[in-house]
Formats: C-alpha cells, sequence, structure tokens
C-alpha cells in the first residue's frame, strides 16, 4: 500500500472500520485527507470511525465536511443525523435523515434513520411508523430495519409492538447487542404491579447484550439504571409499609393485632425482590451483591435492610409502637436520599441517561 | 556567558544528547563532525552511517564519510603513491567500498539496469536472540510459557511420557502496551526459532480471496523457513469473530486461518503460532478450540519489578541523576510498559527544556519523573471497563478467570 494509491488506502480503511478499528482508521485517513482534504468518501469513513470511538461533535463535523463536498451524499447525511441525535440535537437529526430520504429513496437505510431520528425526537410519530414499515419493506433482511420498528412503537408507548419487533431482529441476528438492549428498554416500557420481574427481565436483557458484547458500554449503563431502580422501587415500598405502620400506631384505640399488619405488609416488598432476583442469572446476581461496595449505594442497602427489620419490631413495642415505626420511616428515606446521589454520581440521571441509551 | 567546555566534555554532553534523541539528524551530524575533528574517525563514521540510515540522501553525512575514509588510508598507510594491494584507486572505488562496509546499516540508493532484483522476502523472518530473562518480573507470565510450551519442548521424552502435545498455539492477551509482542519474540528466542511477525495490513486485502490467499502463503513461508514462531499480532482483526463480519471481502480470512492451523493438507512440525491481542473476546471461537488457540495466557500490566526493568531500560543511556528507580516502580501500579515509557520521554523533555531555557545543562531528576508520574494518567483504564463487562457476563467456561481474579484483587470487580 502505497501513499500513491489513496484507493487503496481508502477501501483498506474501509475494513478497518468494518474490524471496528477506529483508531487505526482515523489514523490513515489523516494522510488521504491531509492531501485530498474533499474527498467524501474517506470525510465519510472518518465520520463513522469517530462516531465508533464516541467523539459525537468530531463525527458530525467530519459528515459537515462531506456533505459539503458532496451534497447528495446519503450516507453522510445519516452519519450526521445519528451524531446530531446523540447530541441531543433531535430537531436538526430529523432534518438531516429527511434530505438523505429524499437523495435516496430506494434504500431501506436511510427510512431506517428517519425512523430513529423521528422516534428520539418523540415528535410525528405516524411519519415515523411509515419511515420505519418503509424501511422494512425495501430491507426485510437488516436488523436496524426492525431496531427502527421497535424504537418507534417503543417511543409510541406500544411496548409489546416495540418487543415484537425486536424479536424479529433477533431472529436475524441472535447475537446483536444493540437487538437485546433494545429489548431490554422494552421491559423497563412496560408497567406491571410492582414490577419486580420486568425489571429482572430488563437486567438480565442488559446482562445478554454485554455477553454479545462487551465493549458495549451503554448496556452496563443501562444495568446500573436497572439496579438503581431496583433499589430505588425497593426504598419506595418500604416507605410506604413504614408510613402505614407509624399512622396505625399514631391512632387511639388501636388494637395490638393492628401492629402486625406493616409486618405483614412487607411481604409486598419480599414479592417484588423475590421476582426480580428470580430473573437474574448468578453472575448479574453477584454483579449487584458487589455493586453494594459503592459506598452510597451500600449506605442505602443498610438503610433498606436495617428499616425491613426494624417493622416487625414495632409490634413487639406496642407502648412506643409509634417511634419504632418512625426510624424504618427515617431509614427509608435516607436510602432514597443516597441512591439519588449515587445515581447523580455515576452520571446515571435522567438527562445524562437519555444521551446514551 | 561564555562557557568554556573541553573537547571531551562536549562530545560526552552530545553523545547523550544523541542517546536521547536518536533520531535528531542534525545533532548526530554535528556530533559525527566533532568526532572526526576529534580524530574519532571510526566512531565518526558509525554516526555518519546513522544519519544515512535515517536520512540516506544526507550530503553532510555522505561527505563526511568520504572525507573520512579517504583520509583514512592515507594516515595509515603512508603517502597516496605508496598504497597498499586493495585499496581503492579511483572515486568511483571509493563510493563503491563504502557502498559494501555500509551494505548492512544503508540500503542501496540506485539499482544497477539490467541488474535482476533479488527476489524479496514476503515478510521480515529473525532471530530475536531473546531470552525469557530478558522480560523483567512477569513472573506467572513466565511460569506459565514454561509449563505449556517450553518444558515439553525442551524435554520431548517427558512430554511423550506426559502425552503432552505442543501442537497448536497460544493466544497472548491483555491490555495494549505490556509486552506481548516482547515475550512473543522471547519465547521464539528460548525455542531458538526464527520469528515471523505479521500485522493486519500484512494479511488482510480488500479484493475477494486475497486476504485467504496471503495467509496461505504466509503459512507456506514459515513451514518452509522451520522451526519458527508465527507471531500473529491483533489476531482479532484476523480471526474476529465471522458474526461480526460485513465486509465479504474479508470473511474468509478466518477459515483460512482455522484450516492453516489445523495443518490438513499439510505438517506445520516446526510452526508455532503465537497470536496477540487485546480484545480476545473478539476472537472467533472456532479459533480458540483444541490444536489452535487453546492455550490463552493474560499478560497484564507489568508488577513492580517488571515496572523497575522497564524504567531502568529507557533510562538507561538519559543523563540522570538521584533516581530512586524503587519508589517510581511503586508509584506508577497499572501503568504499562508504553506508559512508563512515555513517562520517561516526559521527564526527559522536561529537564530538556529547563536546560534550554537556563543555558545550562542539567540531569533529569527524581522530580521530573514524579511529575511526569503525575502528568502521564495509565492508559489502560478503558481495557480494563470492558475486560470487567468480559468477567462478570461473558466468562463462559471459565476462560477468563485468571482475569477476574486480577480485577477482584485490584477491586476493580
Amino acid at each position: 500500500m502505497t501513499e500513491a494509491d489513496p484507493g487503496r488506502v481508502i477501501a483498506h480503511v474501509a475494513t478497518l472500520v468494518d474490524l471496528g478499528r477506529y483508531q487505526q482508521a482515523i489514523r490513515q485517513l489523516a494522510s488521504i485527507l491531509a492531501t485530498d482534504p474533499h474527498n467524501s468518501h474517506a470525510l465519510c469513513l472518518l465520520a463513522r470511525a469517530r462516531l465508533g470511538v464516541n467523539d459525537n461533535k468530531g463525527a458530525e463535523t467530519a459528515a459537515a465536511a462531506a456533505i459539503a463536498a458532496d451534497p447528495d451524499n446519503e450516507w453522510a447525511l445519516r452519519i450526521a443525523s445519528l451524531a446530531l441525535q446523540r447530541m441531543d440535537f433531535t430537531s436538526a437529526s430529523v432534518r438531516m435523515a429527511r434530505r438523505a430520504v429524499g437523495i435516496a429513496p430506494t434504500i431501506g437505510e436511510t427510512h431506517a434513520r428517519l425512523a430513529m431520528a423521528l422516534a428520539a425526537d418523540n415528535s410525528n410519530l405516524d411519519e415515523a411508523r411509515h419511515a420505519a414499515d418503509r424501511a422494512v419493506e425495501l430491507n426485510p433482511h437488516a436488523v436496524d430495519a426492525y431496531l427502527a420498528v421497535g424504537a418507534v412503537a417503543l417511543a409510541d408507548r406500544r411496548p409489546r409492538d416495540a418487543q415484537q419487533a425486536i424479536a424479529h431482529a433477533l431472529a436475524i441476528d441472535p447475537t446483536s447487542a444493540a437487538a437485546h438492549n433494545e429489548l431490554a428498554r422494552t421491559h423497563l416500557h412496560r408497567r406491571r404491579f410492582v414490577g419486580g420481574a420486568m425489571l429482572g427481565r430488563a437486567a438480565a436483557g442488559f446482562g445478554t447484550a454485554l455477553r454479545s458484547d462487551p465493549n458495549e458500554q451503554v448496556s452496563r449503563r443501562n444495568l446500573d439504571v436497572v439496579l438503581h431502580v431496583f433499589l430505588g422501587r425497593l426504598a419506595y415500598y418500604v416507605f410506604i409499609v413504614a408510613f402505614i405502620g407509624s399512622r396505625i400506631a399514631a391512632g387511639t384505640n388501636v388494637q395490638h393485632a393492628a401492629l402486625y399488619l406493616p409486618t405483614a405488609a412487607l411481604a409486598l416488598p419480599a414479592f417484588f425482590v423475590t421476582r426480580f432476583l428470580a430473573r437474574l442469572s448468578p453472575q448479574l446476581r453477584q454483579y449487584l451483591w458487589r455493586s453494594f461496595r459503592a459506598p452510597l449505594r451500600g449506605l442505602a442497602g443498610a438503610a433498606l435492610a436495617a428499616a425491613c427489620l426494624l417493622l416487625p419490631v414495632g409490634a413487639l413495642v406496642p407502648h412506643n409502637a409509634s417511634g419504632m415505626f418512625l426510624l424504618p420511616l427515617v431509614l427509608s428515606i435516607a436510602a432514597r436520599i443516597a441512591l439519588y446521589k449515587e445515581r447523580a454520581r455515576a452520571g446515571l440521571t435522567k438527562r445524562q441517561r437519555s444521551r446514551r441509551s | 556567558m561564555l562557557r568554556v567546555v573541553s573537547s571531551d566534555r562536549l562530545l560526552e554532553s552530545l553523545r547523550k544528547a544523541v542517546a536521547a534523541d536518536p533520531d535528531d539528524v542534525h545533532l548526530r551530524v554535528h556530533y559525527a563532525q566533532l568526532l572526526d575533528e576529534a580524530g574519532e574517525r571510526d566512531e565518526a563514521i558509525r554516526q555518519a552511517a546513522a544519519v544515512l540510515q535515517r536520512e540516506p540522501t544526507n550530503a553532510a553525512a555522505l561527505a563526511l564519510i568520504a572525507q573520512t575514509r579517504e583520509i583514512s588510508p592515507r594516515a595509515e598507510s603512508g603517502p597516496a603513491d605508496r598504497q597498499p594491494e586493495g585499496a581503492p584507486r579511483s572515486d568511483d572505488e571509493v563510493l563503491g567500498r563504502l557502498d559494501d562496509e555500509l551494505r548492512d546499516v544503508a540500503p542501496p540508493m540506485f539499482a544497477e539496469s539490467g541488474a535482476e532484483p533479488e527476489p524479496s522476502a514476503p515478510y521480515d523472518l529473525e532471530r530475536t536472540g531473546l531470552r525469557l530473562a530478558d522480560v523483567g518480573g512477569m513472573r506467572q507470565v513466565k511460569q506459565r510459557l514454561e509449563a505449556s510450551i517450553l518444558a515439553p519442548l525442551r524435554n520431548p521424552e517427558l512430554g511423550r511420557l506426559y502425552k503432552k502435545s505442543v501442537r497448536g498455539g497460544m493466544l497472548l492477551y491483555g491490555p495494549p502496551g505490556c509486552g506481548k509482542t516482547f515475550i512473543a519474540r522471547a519465547v521464539a528466542g528460548e525455542l531458538d526459532a526464527r520469528f515471523l511477525p505479521v500485522s493486519l495490513a500484512d494479511v488482510l486485502d480488500m479484493f475477494i480471496g486475497q486476504s485467504e490467499r496471503n495467509v496461505h502463503e504466509l503459512f507456506e513461508y514459515a513451514r518452509r523457513n522451520a522451526p519458527c514462531v508465527v507471531f500473529l499480532d491483533e489476531v482479532d482483526a484476523i480471526g474476529q469473530k465471522r458474526s461480526q463480519r460485513r465486509h465479504s471481502a474479508t470473511r474468509g480470512s478466518v477459515n483460512q486461518l482455522l484450516a492453516e492451523m489445523d495443518g490438513v493438507a499439510t505438517d506445520n512440525a516446526g510452526v508455532f503460532v503465537l497470536g496477540a491481542t487485546n480484545h480476545p473476546w473478539d476472537v472467533d471461537v472456532a479459533l480458540r478450540r483444541p490444536g489452535r488457540f487453546d492455550r490463552m495466557l493474560l499478560v497484564l500490566p507489568p508488577d513492580r519489578d517488571a515496572r523497575e526493568a522497564i524504567l531502568r531500560y529507557h533510562l538507561r543511556d538519559r543523563p540522570i541523576a538521584n533516581v530512586d528507580l524503587k519508589k517510581l516502580a511503586k508509584g506508577s501500579e497499572g501503568y504499562s510498559g508504553a506508559d512508563l515509557a512515555y513517562v520517561c520521554d516526559v521527564a526527559a523533555e522536561r529537564a530538556l527544556l529547563d536546560s534550554a531555557a537556563n543555558d545550562a545543562v542539567r540531569m533529569i531528576e527524581m522530580h521530573d519523573l514524579l511529575a511526569a508520574l503525575a502528568e502521564v494518567r495509565p492508559s489502560t483504564g478503558p481495557w480494563f471497563e470492558t475486560a470487567r463487562n468480559v468477567a462478570q457476563f461473558a466468562n463462559e467456561g471459565g476462560a477468563y478467570d485468571e482475569l477476574a481474579a486480577y480485577l477482584r484483587q485490584r477491586r476493580l470487580m
């Protein structure tokens, strides 16, 4: 391979991008672009490689340069759309995707991109649905087309339809980490009573995505979010039980038997925890257990455990039951605060999350 | 302020400067000229040759060599009209002789017309001359290598007794810059075999079928040159999971690699394959089956002994004073070999800039190295992020138990 043979270098770089050797590809492209800065294909490859290393701004800049060099380059428009979407500029992302569709209406990828962009923008979902259907029509064997259908269904609050679409994608490529990640996300959108099982399934799904592709850090963050949601909900249930206990104890002429009611109500969080843990693989349970090493999460776990242990004590000390129920109440609130702080520290708040998933 | 520096001291300072930055051609030319003036002609020629190695057309170096070699015979053998037999008689002869002498340092600039070019070998083949003893620290890695490859090869009788075969290959994996290539070279040296390093660019080709042909030719070449250690660097790129590949032009390379490693049609006796990768989880599972890369060896960031050895190596030709290597090694836990080399570079750069600013040469001192250590962060972090996912979620069959144990030990998991 010589410098005088840019076509060969570009083909080699395309192979490197295909192999996920993004840094290597970026280095090799530098020599091509130094001599031919308006090479649209090379700029597209650079943008794609930058997306691969999560340099969204750099990807957008390279894609914009490719578009300036060749305004009809639909690939550059698609890359720009994805980069903009990742940076939360969803309206601009939709505009780019629409231009790509206008240039290449017979290419399924452009429709899939438009559907994804519209779903992320959460606007014009009818158009999004139409674009996703068209993507499937044009390319019925593409994983991305079905993922687009799933993303639109999810934005449209139809998690069951989203699951079906993603199941199609997994039938085409059972090892697709992106499909496993998306399937797990749909479980988070299905609200069920108490919801332990769905959370457990979501956690297991993210675990599967990580097994398929350990490089996929988004799935890892999503898994951490699920664990936070699990602990947060648990703290909420414990709070409710403790609150009920404290109200009962505060009443006049309280029957002693009534003080056992909060203890019985502990069945609710116990049921939630059991349903959640039952869906986890041994590795995931181990991961959950180890995650308590994080100081704030460990503190929250300890506070919740202490609250659950103190709830039956209220019934055993009837003369001071009100005070005894107050302590679990405070502990559950403390656990909730600690979890929130840990979540912010780990960059897992809703705002931080929406940019990545 | 004018400084009077003795010729010897100046030459010594220049020698250190050249050692610290061997690619600075101007500095080396200047050093060679001063050596020539000081009468150290052999060393001057050596330095000029090193310049030509980096810049084959450097006029100053060429002139210096020509001038030095012209003077040399006269000085040694008396007047020009009493040349000894075999001494060059014309400019062409002088240059021809120079060409002969420098053939091993600089390639010829022009090919003679009509002469058939010697068929060049498709791959670089070398005798490394390294031994595992040259690898600093890494006791566990050496023990594993000894047990799985070296001992059975050194003791074929015992190997036969215990039915221990050394067929197949070994996959070295670990974070980047931690010495996988160096270890592979040392293994080749221990086996007294030729070392055949192969990179991604040597094998992969955009044209359909060409990558497979390249892989086949590589193994054929290795078989012709047995005993030989074939070292496949970045084997995850050559043997990536077929499900992850979209380019049909490169998909076949894995199949070809499998066929060659199995040696179905040919005999792989004397060919040992070592692979190195930062992403073993991306390697096609078929490649990790028995008879192929069935042994995996984790090459971690260097331990304290190794770090000390690496720091010593990178500081060996630099002007240093009062450097406590033990303290540096202790404070550089988690740094790769490449990181440590960079730390030494940064420290040298600090001392150099300081010397230039104050117009007085000073040594690299401990505070330079400590500041460099604080400035350079270990580059292995992202690798361990992914490795943690593997150890936690993809450790099926215990393939990554060693990695998991290390992560637990360092509380990274």
